[in-house]
C-alpha cells in the first residue's frame, strides 16, 4: 500500500512550535498522525526559589496567549497552599476578568484564527450582495434572532473594500489559504457573511479587551490580581466603571447572538456530514459504539471546573463549569474528577524520568534525541522513540481531551441545568443530532455555545457586583501571616482557560517556591504518545481525516485549531524539500 | 490635537536577547520624558491582544527582535507599515510570528496606526535567563538612539532625564516583577 506522509512545520518556536506528520493512505485518508512541539520551554526552572507572592507575576509572562489565565491561577496555587479565602468582591471580579478573557479569546479564535478553514475569501468576491442579505436573515432565523450585518448594501460595501485588499495585495494573513479547496463547503453568499463578520469583529474584539481592562489594572497585562484578593478597589466602588463594564458587554452579546451563533450554524450544517462521517471515527471507537466523525478523537474529556460561584473556598463552592470526566464519548455518565489521578508522562518526551509521575513530584530533565534524517533529505520525527517537548499528561492512566468541548460534554452528562439547556438548545434549532459534538466542528460549535452562556452570566454578575458594594461591603482582600503560612506547604490553582484544563501546582518551603509545574491545556492536546502507545488528542483527532489534496492539508490544519492551540495561526505548510529542523540547544540554568 | 503615539516593548522577558524590547522600552520610560506624553506599553508576549492598541493610536512603535539568519546579530532594522505588510516581517519565535500575523489582520480594520517595527537581530534567545547577551549590549546604545530618533521624527519634544536608571536596573525589575509591581510599569 502506497503510503505518504504529511508534514505540517510551522516557523515557530515555544508554545506555539507545532510540527504534525501525518501519514495517509492512498485513498487520501489520514492512518496516522503524530504531534510534536520542538522546543524546550523552561517555566519550572524560572520559578524555583522564588518569592511566591511573586509567582503571579512571573507566570504571566510564560505565554502570551493565556497570559491572565496563568497570572490567576498562579496566585491560585499560592492561595491554596496558604489556605486563604478571598472576599466575595474579589470572587466576582475575577470571574469577570476571566469571564472577559473567554469572550475575547474565543471571539478572536474563531474569526481571526479559525474562520478561514471554512470560508473561502475568494469565492466571496463573487457572492451576489442581495442574495447574500437574504441569507444572513435565514442564518439569524435559524438562531432566533436577526442578523448583525443586513442588508445588500453592506454586504456590496464590504465585497467592494475586500476586493480592494486583494488589488492592492494588501489580503496579508488571507495570502496563506487554499482557496478553491473543494472541501470548502459554503456557498459564496455564505462566505461573503463570514468575511463580513470576520472584519466587524476587529471592532467587536476590541470592546472585550477594553471589559477585561476595566478591572484588570494596566492594559494590556491585568496587574490587579494579587494573592489573598484583588486591588481594584475604587474600580468597584465607581457605578460608571460598572455602568461602563455593562454597556460594552451588551454591545458585545449582541454580536456573539447575531453573528457568531448564526454564522456557526451555518458552519455546523453545512459541514455536518463529515460531523458525523463515521467512516472517520477514529480507530479506537470503531468497535464500540461508533460515535465521532472526522476530527472526533478520544472522547475522553476533562474538566477541572471553573468560576465559583460562591464563598467557600477553593475546591468546595459551586461551579459555572462542573469538573469532571467522560469517558468513550459516553453523555450517560460522568466520573467525579480527583486532583491525584492527574500525571505526566515523558515516554515520547524529550526528558528524562522512571515513569509517570504528579505534578507535585514532576521533575524537568531535558533528553534531547533528535530527529532522524531519512534519504530525501528531509528531518522526520523518531516516532518510536522520544519526539516532543511536551509531556503526555494522563489522568487515571486515560489520555484526555480538554477545552470548550470538554467543558460543554462534561455539563450536559453530568446534568448541569444551564450547559444542558445552552447545548440542547443550539442542537434543535439546528436540527443537528448530539453525536455532532464529536467532531472538527463540533469542538468549534462547543466553543460558540461557552461564549454565549458565559456572555449571559456575565450580566448576573456584573448586577451582583454592584448590589455588594451597594450594601457596603467593600473588602477586597483577605490578610495572612506570611512567614506562618509559608514555612513548609503546597497549594495547587486548577482551573479553566479558554483552551482547556490549566493547572498550577506549588511547593513552598521556609517562603520561596522549592517545586512548580505547570500542566497547560495545550500539554493535554498536543501531548505525544504515552509508555503504553496511547495517543494524544491531537493526534487521535487527525485518525481517519480524508484529505482533499495532500499538497493543501486544508483538513489537518482545520482540526487542529479546532483545539484553538496556542498560536492558531502559525500552524501552516512550509516547503520542507531539503530542509532540516534545528537543533535547539538546551541550557536549563536560571540566572534571575 | 497632536497625534496619539504608543510606543510598544515586545518580546518574552525570561528569553535572555528576546526580551530586548521590553528592556528597551522600559529603559526609555524610566530615562526620558516626552512632550506632548507618548504611552510606553509592556507588551510582553502577547500577540493578538495588541489589537486595539493599534486601533486605537495615530503611530505605534513597536520594538522587539527579529531572528533573521541573513543578517549580522546586533543588526537594527526599521519597517514601516507598508514594508510589512508584504510579509516581510521576520517570524521565527513564537512572539515574532504572533506580531507578524496580528499586524496583517489588524491591517484590515478600518482604522490601524501608522505603525513602524524596530528590531534587532538577537545573538541568544534560547538560554533562560533575564539579561543580554555581549552583542545585543554592544548595540544597545545605538538601539535606543534608533527608537529615540523615530519618536523625535513624530515631532515630539525628548528630555533625557539628569541621572541614569541603568540597564541593569532594568533587568532587576524584569527579573524581580514585586519591585515593578510596586511602581507599576
Amino acid at each position: 500500500m502506497a503510503k505518504k506522509h504529511i508534514i505540517v512545520d510551522p516557523i515557530t518556536r515555544i508554545e506555539g512550535h507545532l510540527r504534525i506528520e501525518a501519514v495517509i493512505d492512498e485513498n487520501n485518508t489520514i492512518v496516522d498522525a503524530y504531534a510534536s512541539s520542538t522546543l524546550f520551554r523552561g517555566i519550572e526552572t524560572i520559578l524555583q526559589g522564588r518569592d511566591p507572592r511573586d509567582a503571579g507575576l512571573l507566570a504571566m509572562r510564560i505565554c502570551g496567549v493565556c497570559t491572565g489565565t496563568h497570572y490567576q491561577r498562579s496566585i491560585e496555587a499560592v492561595e491554596d497552599a496558604f489556605d486563604v479565602t478571598i472576599p466575595k468582591n474579589a470572587r466576582i471580579v475575577r470571574n469577570l476578568i476571566q469571564g472577559a478573557l473567554y469572550l475575547h479569546d474565543h471571539l478572536v479564535h474563531f474569526y481571526h484564527l479559525h474562520a478561514l478553514d471554512f470560508v473561502d475569501i475568494v469565492s466571496a468576491l463573487s457572492a451576489n450582495p442581495k442574495k447574500t442579505s437574504d441569507e444572513a436573515v435565514k442564518w439569524a432565523n435559524v438562531s432566533g434572532t436577526n442578523p448583525f450585518i443586513e442588508g445588500a448594501g453592506q454586504f456590496k460595501e464590504i465585497q467592494d473594500r475586500v476586493a480592494k485588499f486583494v488589488k492592492q495585495g494588501r489580503l496579508g494573513i488571507f495570502g496563506n489559504g487554499y482557496w478553491g479547496n473543494k472541501h470548502y463547503k459554503l456557498t459564496p453568499e455564505q462566505n461573503l457573511i463570514g468575511v463580513a463578520h470576520y472584519l466587524k469583529a476587529l471592532d467587536i474584539q476590541r470592546d472585550m479587551a477594553k471589559m477585561q481592562a476595566i478591572f484588570g489594572g494596566k492594559n494590556p497585562h491585568p496587574q490587579s490580581i494579587v494573592v489573598g484578593g484583588v486591588t481594584c478597589v475604587q474600580d468597584i466602588k465607581n457605578p460608571a466603571r460598572i455602568a461602563l463594564f455593562k454597556t460594552l458587554l451588551k454591545e458585545s452579546r449582541k454580536f456573539i447572538k447575531q453573528a457568531y451563533l448564526p454564522d456557526i450554524y451555518m458552519a455546523g450544517i453545512m459541514y455536518a456530514d463529515e460531523a458525523t462521517d463515521s467512516s472517520a471515527t477514529f480507530t479506537a471507537h470503531k468497535k464500540g459504539k461508533g460515535v465521532g466523525g472526522t476530527g472526533g478523537g478520544l472522547l475522553n474529556f476533562l474538566s477541572y471546573g471553573d468560576f465559583r460561584l460562591d464563598d467557600t473556598g477553593f475546591y468546595k463552592s459551586a461551579l459555572l463549569f462542573p469538573s469532571g470526566v467522560v469517558l468513550n464519548g459516553d453523555l450517560s455518565k460522568v466520573y467525579p474528577f480527583n486532583p491525584e489521578k492527574v500525571e505526566e508522562d515523558v515516554t515520547h518526551s524529550w526528558y528524562e524520568a522512571k515513569g509517570p509521575q504528579h505534578p507535585y513530584e514532576g521533575t524537568t530533565i531535558p533528553k534531547y534525541t533528535g530527529l532522524e534524517k531519512k534519504a530525501d533529505g528531509m528531518a522526520y520525527l523518531k516516532t518510536d522513540e522520544k519526539y516532543s517537548w511536551i509531556k503526555s499528561p494522563i489522568y487515571d492512566d486515560k489520555r484526555m481531551e480538554v477545552g470548550p468541548l470538554a467543558r460543554m460534554v462534561i455539563g450536559v452528562a453530568a446534568g448541569h441545568e444551564l450547559i444542558t439547556k445552552y447545548v440542547t438548545n443550539f442542537l434543535k434549532r439546528g436540527n443537528l443530532p448530539t453525536t455532532v459534538l464529536f467532531s472538527t466542528i463540533g469542538r468549534t460549535a462547543a466553543r460558540a455555545i461557552e461564549t454565549e452562556l458565559m456572555a449571559d452570566e456575565m450580566m448576573k454578575w456584573v448586577d451582583e457586583l454592584a448590589m455588594n458594594v451597594a450594601s457596603g461591603d467593600d473588602s477586597t482582600w483577605t490578610d495572612f501571616d506570611f512567614d506562618k503560612v509559608s514555612k513548609k506547604t503546597k497549594g495547587v490553582g486548577l482551573a479553566e482557560a479558554p483552551r482547556g484544563a490549566l493547572g498550577h501546582w506549588v511547593k513552598v518551603e521556609d517562603g520561596k517556591i522549592s517545586n512548580y509545574q505547570a500542566v497547560v491545556p495545550s500539554t493535554w492536546n498536543a501531548a505525544p504518545r504515552d509508555y503504553k502507545g496511547r495517543l494524544g488528542a491531537y493526534e487521535a483527532s487527525l485518525i481517519g481525516t480524508k484529505v482533499a489534496d495532500p499538497e493543501q492539508p486544508l483538513e489537518i490544519i482545520r482540526t487542529i485549531h479546532s483545539f484553538d492551540p496556542c498560536i492558531a495561526c502559525a500552524v501552516h505548510v512550509v516547503d520542507t524539500k531539503g530542509k532540516e529542523l534545528g537543533v535547539y540547544k538546551i541550557d536549563t540554568q536560571c540566572s534571575i | 490635537m497632536g497625534k496619539k503615539v504608543a510606543l510598544i516593548g515586545s518580546g518574552n522577558a525570561f528569553f535572555k536577547d528576546e526580551g530586548v524590547g521590553l528592556y528597551g522600552a522600559k529603559y526609555i520610560k524610566e530615562n526620558y520624558t516626552f512632550t506632548p506624553e507618548i504611552e510606553i506599553v509592556d507588551g510582553g508576549t502577547l500577540g493578538f491582544k495588541l489589537m486595539p492598541l493599534l486601533q486605537e493610536f495615530d503611530e505605534v512603535i513597536i520594538i522587539n527582535t527579529a531572528s533573521d539568519e541573513s543578517k549580522k546579530i546586533g543588526d537594527i532594522s526599521i519597517k514601516t507599515t507598508d514594508e510589512f505588510l508584504d510579509g516581510t516581517l521576520i517570524k521565527k519565535t513564537a512572539n515574532e510570528v504572533e506580531i507578524a500575523e496580528m499586524l496583517q489582520i489588524c491591517s484590515l480594520s478600518e482604522a490601524m496606526a501608522e505603525t513602524t517595527v524596530i528590531s534587532i537581530v538577537p545573538s541568544d534567545i534560547i538560554a533562560v535567563e533575564v539579561a543580554l547577551s555581549s552583542e545585543t549590549k554592544e548595540v544597545w546604545n545605538e538601539y535606543i538612539t534608533t527608537v529615540i530618533s523615530k519618536i523625535e521624527s513624530l515631532g515630539i519634544k525628548v528630555n533625557k532625564m539628569d541621572k541614569e536608571f541603568s540597564l541593569d536596573e532594568i533587568l532587576d525589575i524584569f527579573a524581580n516583577p514585586s519591585i515593578e509591581h510596586s511602581r507599576g510599569f
